[in-house]
């Protein structure tokens, strides 16, 4: 029972990552009603990026090193977007999607040309203090990441829910023609949408860098997959949904690693996404209102 | 002409080969209420969205207050005056009342709030429901939520796009109460309809539309009534 309960509490933890990532995946699908396959990609490159910085500056602080992650995740989010989206006939269902996997395949190769392939070590803050409670224990770094991600979530609802941007977001992606007849940007908002799911990407590449110790080429499609079914569970286009679903996916594979072993763990989650997908096709959160 | 607002002139809009509107000329006058008739496909539609800058004339002009406005984009539209109220009224079904007014206001930088007060003043049922999701509106109240959305732009010319469309005889008498009342305030109306009877009652000026060109254009008086609505709903051929 400890063990059960050691393992979900440390999943949930990881689980803020996949959320955020989730979140990136549906807050794109949402507002261009497209799949950025590259995200995932994207998301690790913004986080070896962040290490560029040891590279200047030997020794900088974590923070810091996370910081640039996501402000590199920003840019990246934005290169994805002039490159995969803007000049891209938008209403070729398939010529978006193809560009980005082709973004996905290029970003995966630079990184493994830049380090040869070989894992990198990756900063972690706090990943000396362990906070027990008889055998039960928590995990410093686990919680500065799951903080970290949980910050980042609020701050991105209240960007949605709180601000001029965040009004012109929401109307983009629920009525895209009522959004132009206000005399909103459309492809502004796009851009935007593209930068800020970029930044929260960053951020989860880093947190994901900072809890494994380690990062490594291998992860970007793992976590591409991990992303997307987050995303079906979630509904697609649901914020709140990627969070759940997120925290629900992230526990789910650490119990069942516990069980079953690393290498079955993903196909349980796979098996998991199969349930949603029999039973609750629409995902946690059907997208209520949705664009039809 | 000066008192002309809109000036449409040999518009052609077409959807991939097809024309919708093959050379449509026609004027608003300034504080004017103009109705556009005609039946299902004759291009009204195309011919809004047209003029709101969703589509891409192929060729001819739109000129609003004698600035040519046929290339601008949508939100450069809006900014210079114009303002669509559209057909199924489009909402923000997940937004609540009144952020879907704060939507309609983006382009603003000063304090709109007077505005909505103003507009709950007018329509007391969107006051009430401020809080609430517009999906969960009845078609009435979306459509009143629409036309006040567009209003907080603060339009000179206010397009509506079959504002009537699927709603119940008390409810489209209330919709026109409120276009006559906007019209009263100063707002110039270029109105599509299908209900010709209630049209024709408060326009000063009707075009008649068919095969997306503009087949008869007059004042409410100059063709009978049962002339008019026969070939607003059949097209001329019956
Ligand atoms: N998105 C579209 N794609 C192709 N054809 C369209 C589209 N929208 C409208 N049409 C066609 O254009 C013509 C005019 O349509 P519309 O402007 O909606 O007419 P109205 O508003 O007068 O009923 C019709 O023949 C219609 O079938
Ligand atoms: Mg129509």
């Amino acid at each position: 029972m400890l063990d059960f309960l050691q393992a979900l509490s440390d999943g949930v933890l990881f689980g803020a990552t996949y959320a955020l990532i989730g979140i990136g995946f549906t807050l794109v699908f949402g507002v261009m009603h497209k799949i950025n396959m590259a995200y995932g990609a994207a998301s690790v490159g913004g986080a070896y990026c962040g290490l560029l910085v040891l590279q200047v500056m030997a020794g900088a602080p974590p923070l810091v090193v996370f910081f640039c992650a996501f402000l590199a995740g920003g840019l990246l989010g934005w290169l994805v977007y002039l490159t995969c989206f803007h000049f891209i006939p938008i209403t070729n269902p398939l010529a978006t999607l193809m560009a980005t996997v082709g973004m996905l395949l290029l970003i995966d190769e630079i990184i493994v040309h830049t380090t040869a392939g070989m894992p990198m070590a990756y900063p972690a803050m706090f990943d000396d203090v362990m906070l027990r409670v008889g055998e039960f224990t928590l995990r410093g770094d686990l919680m500065m990441v799951f903080a970290v991600s949980v910050l980042c979530m609020a701050g991105l609802l209240a960007l949605l829910y709180r601000t001029r941007l965040g009004l012109a977001t929401r109307a983009v992606s629920q009525q895209t023609v009522a959004a132009l007849l206000c005399g909103i940007r459309v492809g502004q908002v796009n851009a935007t949408t593209f930068v800020v799911t970029g930044l929260l990407g960053g951020i989860a590449g880093a947190m994901i860098g900072a809890s494994v110790g380690t990062l490594s080429p291998l992860l970007t499609t793992p976590l591409t997959v991990k992303g997307l079914i987050v995303t079906v569970i979630g509904g697609l286009g649901s914020v709140p949904g990627a969070i759940i679903a997120g925290l629900m996916v992230g526990g789910f594979e650490s119990v069942l690693q516990l069980y079953r072993g690393v290498t079955e763990r993903d196909l349980y989650v796979m098996l998991l996404l199969f349930v949603f997908l029999v039973f609750r096709p629409g995902g946690l959160f059907a997208a209520k209102g949705g664009r039809d | 002409m000066s008192d002309t607002l809109l000036e449409v002139r040999d518009l052609v809009t077409a959807y991939g080969k097809i024309e919708a509107l093959k050379g449509v000329s026609l004027q608003v006058k300034q504080g004017s209420i103009t109705c556009l008739l005609g039946p299902n496909g004759a291009g009204k539609t195309t011919l809004m969205m047209t003029i709101a800058g969703i589509l891409r004339a192929r060729s001819g002009t739109v000129a609003f207050a004698g600035r040519e406005m046929t290339s601008l984009r949508p939100h450069a539209i809006v900014a210079s005056g114009v303002a669509l109220v559209p057909e199924n009224r489009l909402v923000f079904p997940a937004m609540t009342v009144l952020d879907n007014l704060r939507a309609g206001a983006y382009q603003r930088r000063d304090d709109f709030a007077p505005d909505i007060e103003k507009l709950f003043q007018r329509f007391p049922r969107l006051k009430e429901r401020s809080a609430q999701l517009a999906g969960t509106l009845s078609g009435g109240e979306q459509q009143m939520l629409a036309v006040a959305r567009a209003l907080m732009s603060r339009p000179k010319l206010l397009l509506m796009d079959e504002p009537s469309l699927g709603l119940a005889p008390l409810v489209v008498e209330e919709i026109f109460r409120i276009i006559t009342e906007l019209h009263r305030d100063g707002t110039t109306i270029f109105l599509v309809e299908q209900n010709a009877h209630m049209a024709l009652k408060v326009a000063q000026h009707f075009y008649l539309m068919e095969q997306g060109k503009v087949t008869f254009s007059g004042d409410p008086g100059s063709l009978a009534e049962d002339e008019v609505i026969k070939r607003a709903y059949l097209g001329s051929a019956k």
